[in-house]
């Protein structure tokens, strides 16, 4: 049997043992093994020419590959990789000194010959946005090893935004000699994060670039961790338990209080530049009368579809497309009041008319009528969108038909191998543009002209191409906001296809580990600038690692104590 | 009535009757075909039109609150009563004429295309059923209609090899015997003598297979690879599942509910499916003796 004080002192013991490992344990716990972002598709190697997405995929290939003026939160052009540059009087002969000390991840000197060669290497070979970017530079000089000089076919008004803030710059030494682009896995850029591990299907992991150039700007963080969660309540679910500290995914309105309640989390608003359109083919009657598009708009209310489907989370559309808040406008024509009487005399006009008494209208011919809205099945709020449109047309007493199916099918019969002269199948379709349609000015001209890379639905009218093609004379930034809104009020009596609204989007993050998220306009926080942070004294930590390394300091502290006290018992003793 | 192999047991509802199980599982589907056929009667709203407010909660007028466009869902639940029983209903007949004959045709004709008929029945059973389900699916694209085509496709040669086994054991009876010696054709053979034998397996073969298509449309909707037009059971659990039920709560009066139903119309044809499986295969009332 024990004594009263030697039972004592054991309970004592093992009480205190059981403390020690337990605040060990948790303070071990809190230590995060870096910021861990989720990330919803899988982006091969995230290399220029690997990267599948526009979103995430590009904003993560920013991450490794650097450009040389970087585009700020407002979306405006900042000299990032250049420490100064002119521009001569005539505007065609640009000169970007760039700054010295810039290294690739490896340890090479970045000098102003990878500058060159990027630019040739990817005028060379098309993949993304590089090609079309690259589009008016006539040719690239290197006087010296930091000096870059770039001749312009043209003034192009956009150039410090397109290419010089898009196309990011690759290593001369590894992409020499390489033909199939695609094919190299080597991600080596000069980016503040480098590409540490990539285990397909699994995740990726990056690091702080050490050499980073910037004089103000470091990598925030010590690493990432991106796992790939394709599913977006798994990913949510990982953001509420804390596995997870950002999700690439944009929260969908009805989580948004969700998530915003859970301690810990914050979500962060905005609105976007991605537009979501029902796309009219032109080209097939009657959509190819300008009444018939009409009568379409008219029993359209794009205000209730933002209120019943995104809960209010988004902007209606605008009838001429361009969103209100885009960088290029003051004043765009607002959302058109549904009018369903409207509608019908517009479809009695054409002379689609109920003969028989059946609830439905008959062509002019007298044949039966009936339309088919394509959209993405795996898109709900496509497809709910495309079934309440179909009410309304049902309404009017237009028969008609959603059909969901897959994406890449509903691609493939819209904008077949993305190219609008391969011809379209379809006579309406749920469709979206990303924010990068509408941030560039000179992507109007792509959508709405006759000629456009990006009129899916073949709209074609001399009016609107009249004022479509001012947009490529313009020769200064300011010079876009006249023509732009031109183009829209010209654009909204048209009808070339319904947009119906603008997403605000929403992102959620856990603060504690990391603060720095940065909203960046109609873009969202995944971004460059949300994991930079002010450059410190050479040899301090930031970030992660700073953070890392207090959880190591209290054990040490407990463990100390616990020492002395066992010490100065054993000398009592 | 259908007059079993030797014509002498006649099958009747006696047999679901005596069977508490299988009592249990016919009375669940009455109950189920009941809500198809009265939905109309049954429904509160009309499951198509948007009565209010999005992602509302039980009450105001909504026993089950209303989806993510402001539907009712009760009235989904019971107006996809009628697409879910219908996939299981076609779809198990599918797979049970399809099957039946392939193992009627293999069994009666033995030789080469018996052989054949079975190599290529071997290649179907071993191929991997759900990823390559989930492959036609995404390949035909999500519609009624395919989703009940490619689950037959996938399912007829298991009853076909059962069928077959049946025929086999059926083709030396004596009165087959008798038929045949009396100069019979083959086909009349087949049709009048060997088929009704196989009946009452074809029918447990098609209870089994409609319970299976049920649950199998079920989840490929779930997995979005049915079609999300079509109110359904599985196209429900599909919105529930993409407009967050499972992160909002929602999922206990969206997600709960069909998925009850689901389960009750599996257990029902399943139960239904053991009786009637009892009665064709006397020999597992037999009580089992162990040790």
């Amino acid at each position: 049997m024990l004594g009263r004080g030697r039972g004592r002192r054991l309970v004592g013991l093992v009480t205190s043992v059981i403390l020690l490992v337990g605040i060990g344990t948790a303070v071990l716990a809190a230590e995060a093994p870096g910021l861990r972002i989720g990330m919803h598709t899988e982006e091969g190697g995230i290399t220029p020419y690997s990267y599948v997405t526009g979103y995430p995929g590009l904003p993560m290939v920013r991450m490794i590959y650097d450009t040389l003026f970087i585009m700020n939160a407002d979306r405006t052009p900042i000299p990032w990789m250049v420490r100064e540059y002119s521009v001569s009087d005539d505007g065609l002969t640009w000169t970007l000194k760039l700054h010295e000390g810039i290294y690739f991840h490896d340890g090479v000197p970045l000098t102003s010959a990878d500058v060159a060669f990027s630019y040739t290497f990817m005028t060379q070979h098309g993949h993304g946005p590089w090609q079309r970017s690259l589009r008016g530079i006539k040719s690239v000089e290197t006087p010296d090893e930091h000096t870059v000089v770039i001749h312009l076919e043209r003034v192009l008004p956009l150039f410090l935004q397109v290419p010089l803030a898009e196309v990011v710059i690759i290593p001369a030494h590894i992409w020499q000699g390489v033909t199939e682009p695609a094919t190299i896995t080597n991600a080596t850029g000069s980016g503040p994060y480098r590409l540490a591990e990539y285990q397909p299907g699994h995740f990726y992991r990056l690091e702080a670039h050490p050499n980073y150039f910037h004089p103000e700007k470091r990598p925030s963080v010590a690493s990432i961790i991106v796992p790939i969660i394709p599913d977006a309540t798994t990913m949510f679910m990982a953001l509420k338990a804390g596995e997870i500290d950002m999700g690439t995914r944009d929260v969908p309105p009805e989580m948004v209080e969700e998530l915003a309640g859970t301690e810990g989390l914050t979500v962060v608003t905005g609105p976007s530049y991605v537009s979501t359109l029902l796309v009219i083919n032109n080209e097939r009657p009657p959509f190819n009368q300008v009444d018939f598009r009409r009568a379409l708009e008219l029993a359209v209310d794009a205000q209730y579809l933002v209120d019943i489907i995104r809960l209010g989370q988004a902007t209606a559309g605008s009838p001429g497309f361009v969103h209100p808040m885009a960088p290029w406008v003051q004043a765009v024509p607002g959302p058109v009041k549904q009018d369903l009487p409207g509608a019908s005399r517009l479809l009695e006009g054409l002379g689609f008319v109920d003969r028989n008494a059946d609830g439905r209208r008959e062509d002019p011919q007298g044949n039966s009528f009936r339309q088919t809205i394509i959209t993405s099945a795996e898109r709900p709020e496509r497809v709910r969108a495309a079934q309440i449109i179909a009410d309304w047309f049902k309404q009017v007493g237009l028969d008609t038909v959603v059909q969901a199916i897959e994406h890449t099918t509903v691609a493939a019969r819209v904008w077949p191998e993305f190219d609008v002269t391969k011809g379209r199948n379809f006579d309406l379709a749920v469709w979206g543009w990303s924010a990068g349609v509408q941030e560039n000015p000179l992507n109007l001209w792509e959508v709405l002209h006759t000629r456009g890379t990006l009129n899916v639905g073949a709209f074609s009218d001399p009016a609107v191409d009249a004022v479509a093609d001012r947009l490529r004379e313009v020769t200064a930034r300011d010079g876009f906001r006249p023509v732009v809104e031109e183009l829209a009020r010209t654009v909204a009596g048209k009808v070339p296809f319904l947009t119906l609204w603008y997403p605000d989007n929403a992102y959620a993050y856990r603060e504690e580990a990391h603060a720095g998220w940065v909203y960046v306009r109609g873009h969202g926080i995944l971004d460059k600038l949300s994991l930079l942070g002010p450059a410190v004294a050479p040899g301090g930590q930031g970030g992660l690692a700073g953070r890392g390394a207090l959880p190591w300091v209290i054990l040490a502290v407990v463990l100390a104590g616990a020492g002395v006290m066992v010490a100065r018992r054993k000398r009592r003793s | 009535m259908i007059p079993s192999a030797q014509g002498k047991r006649p099958m009747s509802l006696k047999v679901l009757f005596d069977n508490p199980p299988g009592l249990i599982g016919v009375v669940l589907l009455v109950m189920l075909l009941g809500i198809a056929v009265f939905a109309p009667q049954l429904s509160p709203y009309n499951p198509d039109e948007r009565v209010g407010r999005p992602f509302q909660r039980p009450g105001e007028g909504h026993l089950l609150g209303t989806n993510d466009i402001g539907q009712d869902i009760l009235s989904e639940i019971i107006w996809g009563t009628r697409a879910s029983l219908t996939i299981g209903v076609v779809t198990g007949m599918l797979v049970t004429v399809a099957g039946t004959t392939v193992g009627l045709v293999a069994g009666c004709t033995g030789g080469t295309v018996d052989s054949l008929l079975m190599r290529f029945t071997d290649l179907v059973l071993i191929i991997p059923f759900l990823p390559l389900m989930i492959l036609l699916a995404a390949f035909l694209g999500p519609s009624f209609y395919n989703l009940m085509l490619v689950i037959a496709v996938l399912m007829w040669a298991r009853p076909a090899r059962i069928i077959r086994s049946q025929v086999l054991t059926l083709r030396c009876r004596t009165y087959v015997e008798a038929a045949r010696a009396a100069g019979a054709s083959s086909g009349r053979i087949m049709v009048r003598h060997i088929l009704p034998g196989v009946l009452p397996l074809a029918v447990a073969q098609f209870v089994m297979s409609a319970s299976m298509a049920i649950l199998i449309e079920a989840s490929l909707s779930f997995l979005g690879l049915g079609d999300p037009v079509q109110k359904s059971w599985g196209s429900i659990l599909y919105y529930a599942q993409a407009r967050g039920a499972f992160l909002t709560g929602a999922w206990l009066w969206w997600v709960l509910p069909p998925g009850l139903l689901i389960t009750l119309t599996v257990m029902g044809f399943a139960m239904t499916g053991f009786a009637l499986d009892r009665y064709v295969n006397p020999r597992l009332n037999r009580r089992q003796v162990c040790g």
